[in-house]
């Protein structure tokens, strides 16, 4: 199962397919880094690289690719150390928090420490 | 096969075992250490490992090294609103299912790692010599879900996750 999962993502990312996922990074690096995304994005870096990004799957053109909410905050103190707070919703949650500016309000308090 | 080959194959046979090698959570004595955390809002796997480490379960990684890594499963619930109320009234809210069930696919990976590595996933293939410290969230994009994560390292950490059922996850009795 796992061979053939694999083999899956070798041909999707070869072929030039589109993922199905949203995909959100956040990623330091000091060295050699290269990467290549389902969707074909490309990166390589040598020293030091801070990067976030973020791998949105296609829909068609009168469609939307996905409802999402997200609040976050990272405190970054050297490259070992990096504290996350997030809040993150896709789908019925998104969509019911959108509509709801109280509760935008309290999550977002909670993330910053207001 | 003359000697010298032979000898060259044992010295790095030898290499390899001395460096210490893992698989998932199973490897030589101090190479890999892994520790599961569940709870009524999430399940994480936190796994230290150090040589030689393969990782089959987030997706195909090689790591040569020393490498840490976190990941975050959610549970699958009906109650998509279950995260909300709980960051919203920042008290704990009883899940409504005495039957927890956690998804089999994860939706936050943090791996820091300080050697070499090589990640092969639906979604990308990486490769990485000397320090990198990367956190992942993958959600597919039909999905209703919702999450509060929070590491500080004064609170330590704080989990919420929840999914839609759609797939049945891994069962577990509370």
């Amino acid at each position: 199962m796992k061979i053939k999962q694999f083999s899956l993502c070798f041909i999707l990312l070869f072929g030039g397919c589109s993922s199905t996922h949203l995909v959100y990074v956040q990623e330091t690096s000091m060295g050699l880094n290269v990467a290549l995304s389902a969707d074909g994005m490309q990166k390589m870096s040598l020293g030091y690289d801070r990067d976030v990004y973020a791998v949105i799957p296609k829909k068609g053109e009168e469609e939307d690719a996905m409802a999402l909410f997200s609040v976050n905050k990272v405190d970054i103190s050297g490259l070992d150390d990096m504290d996350v707070s997030e809040f993150v919703a896709t789908g019925e949650p998104a969509k019911t928090l959108a509509k709801d500016q109280e509760a935008v309000s309290t999550i977002r308090n909670k993330i910053y420490g207001n | 096969m003359e000697s010298p080959q032979c000898a060259l194959i044992t010295a790095i046979i030898f290499m390899f075992i001395n460096s210490g090698c893992s698989i998932n959570s199973y490897g030589f004595p101090g190479s890999v250490e892994e520790k599961n955390f569940y709870s009524d809002f999430y399940r994480i796997i936190q796994t230290k490992a150090t040589g030689i480490h393969i990782d089959t379960r987030s997706a195909f990684e090689l790591h040569i090294g020393y490498m840490e890594r976190e990941i975050v499963y959610p549970i699958i619930s009906d109650d998509k609103s279950l995260c909300i109320q709980q960051v919203i009234t920042s008290t704990n809210v009883e899940p409504l299912s005495k039957e927890i069930i956690y998804a089999e696919d994860p939706v936050k990976i943090s791996v820091q790692s300080r050697g070499a590595r090589l990640s092969v996933s639906p979604y990308s293939i990486g490769l990485g010599l000397g320090l990198i410290n990367r956190k992942e969230l993958r959600v597919s994009s039909d999905s209703s879900f919702s999450m509060f994560y929070s590491n500080n390292e004064q609170s330590g950490i704080d989990v919420c996750a929840i999914i839609e059922s759609k797939n049945q996850g891994e069962h577990h009795e509370n």
